[in-house]
């Protein structure tokens, strides 16, 4: 191994080290623009230029690998000429306006003048002026601040996956761009406003909103996919303003989506509740907590004094903290009712008692990166778990293989072999491969079969990981018996693909019908969500969901909600609420509680407040406290979070990280679903920026609904024209049509946790789609 | 977007390389490209970039990076004359006042009846034959104000192939 | 004295770039003795450094020395580039062997393509030669009906092909690393070496590459020997070489001579300077390298160690020549003007320097010069030299800080005057 020398300090580097990264070792700054350990050197910005002994020139040491007995000077006259005269280069064109610039404060450019710079500049040319593109609602761009670095570009091209950004023009002209006007549409763009070492590509929504230096900041974690990205949450005031990545090499690395970075801004959404809302006489009124606690307590007691307490559920987000899951499952058992569930969006739930104890991903995250073989079961990790994804796609850019299976084919942004099941077949689908791959048939009917199924035999020991997608299936029961089987014949290894940030700690915590905190099987087994809903339930309480969109079937569960006599919501928002709550508690939403969450490897993260809660609402382990506490229920007296959290934790015991994917299959009864039926099959899942309320009401993230067909299937249905009427045996929509060929053929989709696309039930029902007449286009615009 | 004839040049030029390196006939392509369609359209650049199975945004930096693609129409003939060192040291800047004269139209603009495009261009590599300009495919050198007048003369008069 | 003996050879001869024509001159006897002889690759390459041929791109890089850093015994592809991109005011000589000699320029690929191994190759021409182009596309297909190339040349188990790859307009694609960027379909930006192309050049594979002057030179010194070779120029200068020389001299042209002949030699080949006129200044190897006064110019002999030793480099054999008709700062602001053009805007200093010096070129020339100007030139230069990825840079520099040096009078008679020494009127 080479031995150098940096600034007289002697040290030992492997080959193919670079002079920037053994000074970092070393703990030597040496100023930088377009390095980024995570992305490709481009080596042009030249602000590194170090003096190495017997070299002419000065060298870049981004891209200068160490060589044994080198010895670099970073501070010598050769090195600070050098870096000298590169920053009065880019300062040149670059507008000096750090006063008004959102940059200001934490802008390498402006740190690195102040250490480095000559401190007059001899330029006295007209400055370069560059013309500004709008490039969508999440990054506000100043091009005439660019120093042309290429790190976004970078980005786009090595993390995110797709090439959206560009340098166009050269020499002085060269200019950073999108391909004409458009929208950068990554998932993961923001990242780009974080690599910008100046003030060119920055927030929108944070535009003028504080300058960097006034704000607070609070570990935090992402409550919107089961990945666990550790986040920096910056606040003034009551206000959060930006949610940063907080780098974590073993979870997110150093990134977020664009989820996790802007749903923020729904916060302050319109329907925000942050005081206690009674309902008398049809109307709202804004109640104390003692009234609406009073009423609240009444009700409940009401429905299980009158219908007993079977007639009561309780239904929570799995966006819940451990403690709130722990304590909501216990306000519901402990009134004495068995329905206590998390899981909105299933609608088979006959493998229940073949689950694991949770849904884990049985590995690290990073060591998923180095995967060769990898079998994803309708799992579209893209844009349930972005950062998770990220780490599949570096396995394939190592040379590994990603097989996907879906009922569509999915825009991954790497290569993966994709097989896609006819319209609604999908269990077939997993029925083919098992066959394939027990050489039951000779020949496949497709290459494409036999091929996934060659790759899968030839690898030792792949991975197959179960998608949240697979859940929603209505026969998602029979294709977790297959992907078992799979297992076996492909000699793999199982693993859960979660969706929630706390989808774990909700099966540990007991927010499941069948299972006590900690997995044990509970003495008496409530129903299941969906079955809820035709169940002629009484009451019931409902934590930070709004069913109408969160649910599978939300008509239906919309309907069940108002029949009941008394619903209790603990929420953030009322605007669902307001349609059947009888009385609606305001809860804490992101950034106002703190708590912790089980991520899909199984990893306990903490997190803490960034900001009070508004007006009068309140974290939702204290509310579920309060009322366990005035039910008079067992174990309920807690002063601190810490006493929930230990209570917790004594009750789940210590839980392994692997866990066995599957309990014994029950015998299945035989599918009754009906899957074909006249029409089309509709497909769909929750979009990626509809996944919970929060996001949901986040403005930049807003996308419309549309529904997707595959052009020959539009055609055959002779649709001309951009808006299509679709409708189920529970309603019609009208929307814009839009045409995709990876929708299959006999299949429309139709995207879920949109308020009006609620209306058409479940997904795999089947559907009709026609023209829609005018007055209906209209109505729906 | 491009006739048959177009897209076999195109598909001719991938063969040059290796299969997996199709974005090699991106430059040919975008030239092709243009010749068919006289300039480089924001629709013909993604088309160009799509018939590769590359992102749009590529084809633009490309088409933006070198000299010979043009992103606006241009006149039939474009004139481009050489200005540098040894051109300018033999008279390019009395061939481009000549021209200028002759058509009416400064530097980067283009005659009313778009026949004509009037260009500066850095060194064409021909100049022992200072000056000189390049006019569609051809070279014109050793430039005096009557050969430029010669020139102009069977260019009007509909001829595309002057040599 | 050897004139127009090796590269050019044939100019001048009626449909030269015909293969017939050519194997009429013993064309292809040198690809069919190393065949089918035959010859080793590692005797070739030795041959080759014995000739001291040196590149003829403007680097100088002994050619036998950069053919023997090709990896041996690599599986896969390794590629051989002809760089025929000639792109530097001033040099107009590559177009000549193309135009008059291809199949010189291809058999010269092909003798090295064998000498290294490699199997496929590019010939890089500027897209503006579109003759040229047309010429080496047909002789290479020539050359692959008489199985010069393709599968199992000559019926040995050498196999090489070889296509044209036409540029699309910027100079910087003649940096070697750009070119390569440019043939796998990108923006011609040079890439940070380590590593060198003969362990990651095109598409990442042990690639070579030389200019088209370098090729055009291989088939003879074959045939007739590396001794030989050497013995027409000088040590250490090898050979003849093609000097463009261009500019105010009355017969402009590509005069290929033997390295070290005085340069006032050459200047009488080339007509002598127009009448009454005395020489002012050179520029003796394309505008990137530094200009020379004209009286210690006729001091020197054409050849590398001489030029250089003038304070200037022999590039690519670019000869300009000014006579006292020439204002030095409206030349220099022309040539600014250039490089500002063809930066391809990755290195900070290059994209805003080149812009940077052209602006305050042209305020001098506009007669808006300031007292300060001059050093601020000479200033800004040194924060450029040496700090970028590519040459291109420097190259821009040179005519600047040189002409400064050597005409300093002159530049200060702008800025005093607020104009020009000399009028250069209209030309
Ligand atoms: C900005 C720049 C432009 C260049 N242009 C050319 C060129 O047009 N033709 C050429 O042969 N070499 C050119 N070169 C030199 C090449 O990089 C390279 O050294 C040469 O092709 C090697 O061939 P040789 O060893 O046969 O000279 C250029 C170098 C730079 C830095
Ligand atoms: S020196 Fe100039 S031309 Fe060369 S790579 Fe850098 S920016 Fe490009
Ligand atoms: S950080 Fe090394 S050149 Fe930019």
């Amino acid at each position: 191994m080479p031995h150098i020398e940096i600034d007289g300090q002697a040290i030992e580097v492997v080959a193919g080290t670079t002079v920037m990264e053994a000074a970092e070792s070393l703990g030597i700054y040496i100023p930088f623009f377009c390095y980024h350990p995570k992305l490709s050197v481009a080596a042009n910005c030249r602000m590194c230029l170090v003096d190495v002994e017997k070299a002419p020139k000065p060298l870049p040491a981004c891209a200068t690998p160490v060589a044994d007995g080198m010895k670099v000077a970073t501070a010598s006259r050769k090195a600070k000429m050098a870096q000298q005269g590169v920053l009065e280069f880019l300062l040149i064109n670059h507008p000096l306006d750090c006063p008004i610039c959102d940059q200001g404060g934490e802008c390498p450019l402006q740190d690195i003048t102040m250490g480095f710079a000559n401190p007059h500049s001899h330029y006295t040319e007209e400055k370069r002026v560059v013309e500004d593109k709008d490039i969508g609602p999440l990054i506000a761009t100043e091009m005439t601040r660019c120093i042309q670095c290429t790190r976004c570009i970078r980005f786009g091209q090595e993390i995110g996956g797709i090439m959206e950004l560009g340098a166009t023009g050269r020499g002085e002209d060269m200019a950073i761009g999108t391909y004409v006007a458009k929208a950068v549409q990554s998932e993961l763009s923001g990242n780009m406003i974080d690599l910008c070492p100046v003030g060119a590509l920055t927030s929108k929504p944070f535009r003028y909103k504080a300058r960097s230096w006034e704000l607070k900041h609070t570990p935090g974690l992402c409550p919107h996919c089961s990945t666990g990205c550790n986040t920096d949450m910056q606040s003034l005031g009551r206000e959060v303003l930006r949610v940063l990545p907080r780098a974590n090499q073993a979870v997110n690395e150093d990134w977020i989506c664009d989820k996790g970075r802007y749903a923020y801004t729904a916060l302050q959404a319109e329907d925000r509740v942050t005081q206690p809302l009674l309902r008398v006489d049809g109307g709202w009124r804004e109640v104390s907590w003692a009234e609406a606690l009073d009423a609240a307590l009444s009700g409940l007691e009401r429905v299980v004094a009158q219908h007993g307490a079977e007639r009561l559920a309780g239904l929570i987000s799995a966006q819940s903290s451990n403690e709130e899951l722990f304590l909501f499952q216990a306000l519901l058992r402990g009134l004495g009712s068995p329905h206590v569930d998390h899981r909105l969006r299933q609608q088979d739930f006959r493998a229940d008692a073949a689950m694991p104890v949770y849904p884990a991903l049985n590995m690290a995250l990073e060591d998923l990166e180095r995967e060769p073989v990898v079998l994803l079961c309708h799992a579209f990790p893209r844009q349930q778990q972005p950062l998770t994804n990220h780490r599949l796609r570096k396995s394939v850019l190592q040379g590994g293989t990603v097989i996907a299976l879906d009922s569509q084919r999915q825009d991954f942004n790497y290569p993966v072999l994709q097989l896609v099941a006819d319209a609604g077949a999908d269990l077939a689908l997993y029925e083919a491969l098992c066959s394939q791959l027990s050489g039951a048939v000779e020949k496949s009917a497709t290459a494409g079969l036999a091929h996934v199924a060659s790759v899968l035999l030839a690898a030792d020991n792949p991975l197959i990981l179960i998608g949240s997608a697979l859940l929603h299936h209505p026969q998602a029961a029979a294709m977790i018996a297959q992907i078992e089987r799979l297992a076996e014949l492909a000699g793999g290894r199982v693993g859960w693909l979660a969706q929630e940030a706390n989808s774990a700690g909700a099966w540990l915590s007991g927010c499941v019908p069948h299972r006590l905190p900690g997995g044990h099987t509970a003495p008496a087994t409530g129903l299941p969500t969906d079955a809820l809903w035709d169940a002629g339930m009484r009451g019931f309480i409902l934590l930070g969901i709004e069913p109408g969109v969160d649910a599978m079937r939300g008509t239906a569960a919309l309907a069940a909600l108002q029949k009941a006599e008394f619903v209790l919501s603990i929420a953030q928002f009322a605007g669902e609420a307001q349609q059947y709550a009888d009385v609606i508690l305001p809860m804490a939403a992101f950034a106002e509680g703190s708590g912790s969450f089980i991520n899909n490897e199984g990893r306990l993260q903490s997190f803490r407040a960034a900001v009070k809660t508004p007006g009068e609402a309140r974290p939702a382990w204290k509310i579920l406290r309060v009322l366990g506490d005035a039910l008079k229920l067992p174990r309920f007296q807690f002063n601190e979070l810490s006493e929930v959290t230990a209570a917790w934790q004594q009750e789940i015991g210590e839980y392994a990280l692997d866990v066995p994917p599957f309990h014994a299959f029950p015998a299945l009864e035989q599918d009754s679903v009906p899957m074909s039926g006249d029409g089309l099959c509709r497909l769909g899942d929750w979009s990626i920026y509809q996944g919970d309320p929060l996001v949901r009401r986040a403005a930049p993230l807003a996308r419309p609904a549309v529904a997707k067909m595959h052009p020959d299937q539009a055609k055959g249905l002779n649709l001309r024209g951009d808006t299509v009427e679709i409708s189920s045996h529970s309603g019609k929509i009208s929307l814009p049509l839009v045409l995709d060929a990876r929708i299959p053929m006999g299949a429309v989709w139709v995207p879920m946790g949109y308020g009006e696309t609620a209306v058409l039930g479940a997904i795999y029902a089947p559907c009709t789609v026609t023209m829609a007449t005018p007055s209906a286009a209209t109505a729906n615009a | 977007m491009l006739s048959e004839k177009s897209l076999a040049a195109i598909a001719h030029e991938r063969t040059k390389y290796p299969a997996e390196q199709a974005r090699s006939a991106l430059l040919a392509a975008l030239r092709i490209a243009q010749e068919e369609q006289g300039y480089l359209s924001e629709a013909l650049m993604a088309y160009v970039a799509d018939l590769l199975g590359l992102p749009a945004i590529h084809a633009y930096e490309v088409a933006t990076f070198y000299t010979m693609y043009d992103l606006r129409p241009v006149g039939r003939h474009k004139l481009c004359v050489c200005g540098s060192v040894s051109c300018f040291l033999n008279g390019s800047d009395a061939v481009i006042k000549h021209l200028s004269e002759r058509l009416g139209i400064g530097l980067g603009e283009t005659t009313a009846d778009g026949l004509f495009t009037l260009q500066e261009v850095e060194c064409l590599g021909a100049c022992k034959d200072a000056p000189m300009m390049q006019v569609g495919d051809h070279y014109h050198e050793n430039l005096t104000p009557e050969s430029l007048d010669v020139l102009l003369a069977k260019l009007r008069g509909g001829s595309d192939d002057v040599r | 004295m050897f004139v127009n003996g090796v590269t050019l050879q044939n100019r001048g001869v009626p449909d030269s770039h015909r293969l017939s024509v050519y194997a009429g001159t013993g064309g292809y006897a040198a690809l069919r003795k190393v065949l089918l002889d035959p010859i080793a690759p590692d005797q070739i390459i030795s041959e080759i450094k014995k000739s001291a041929l040196r590149g003829r791109g403007g680097a100088g890089f002994p050619t036998g020395l950069k053919w023997s850093f090709m990896p041996k015994g690599v599986t896969g592809t390794k590629y051989l580039l002809c760089n025929a991109d000639e792109g530097e005011p001033g040099t107009c000589k590559d177009r000549d062997i193309m135009r008059y000699e291809p199949h010189r320029l291809i058999e010269g690929m092909i003798i090295g393509a064998y000498a290294m191994g490699a199997s496929a190759g590019y010939i890089f021409i500027r897209g503006e030669f579109v003759e040229p182009i047309h010429i080496v596309e047909a002789a290479l297909e020539e050359a692959y009906a008489k199985d010069y190339l393709g599968q199992n040349i000559l019926g040995t188990d050498f196999s090489f092909d070889l296509h044209v790859y036409r540029g699309a307009g910027a100079y910087i694609c003649g940096e070697e690393t750009a070119l390569m960027e440019a043939l796998e379909g990108k923006k011609g930006q040079p890439r940070f070496k380590p590593p060198f192309p003969a362990s990651y050049g095109l598409y990442g594979r042990p690639t070579t590459i030389n200019n088209v002057e370098t090729f055009a030179s291989v088939p003879d010194i074959i045939s007739k020997g590396g001794d030989w070779f050497l013995n027409l120029g000088k040590p250490n200068n090898g050979g003849t070489k093609i000097f463009s020389v261009t500019g105010h001299v009355r017969k402009p042209g590509n005069y290929e001579v033997s390295m070290g002949l005085p340069f006032k030699d050459l200047l009488e080949m080339a007509g002598g300077l127009r009448p009454g006129r005395q020489l002012k200044a050179v520029i003796p190897g394309g505008t990137s390298t530094a200009m020379v006064a004209g009286a210690a110019m006729m001091e020197v002999t054409m050849d590398y160690d001489s030029i250089s030793k003038a304070g200037s480099a022999l590039g690519a054999g670019s000869v300009i020549i000014m006579d006292d008709s020439v204002c030095i700062v409206k030349t220099v602001e022309r040539i600014s003007r250039f490089y500002m053009h063809e930066s391809c805007g990755q290195c900070t200093p290059c994209r805003e320097g080149m812009g940077w010096l052209w602006r305050v070129m042209h305020r001098l020339e506009n007669g808006q010069g300031r007292e300060e100007d001059l050093q601020l030139l000479l200033d800004v230069g040194s924060r450029i030299e040496g700090r970028t990825i590519c040459a291109l840079a420097d190259g821009g520099v040179a005519p600047v800080v040189s002409s400064i040096r050597l005409f300093r009078e002159e530049y200060e008679y702008h800025i005093q005057h607020k104009r020009c020494l000399i009028s250069m009127g209209d030309a």
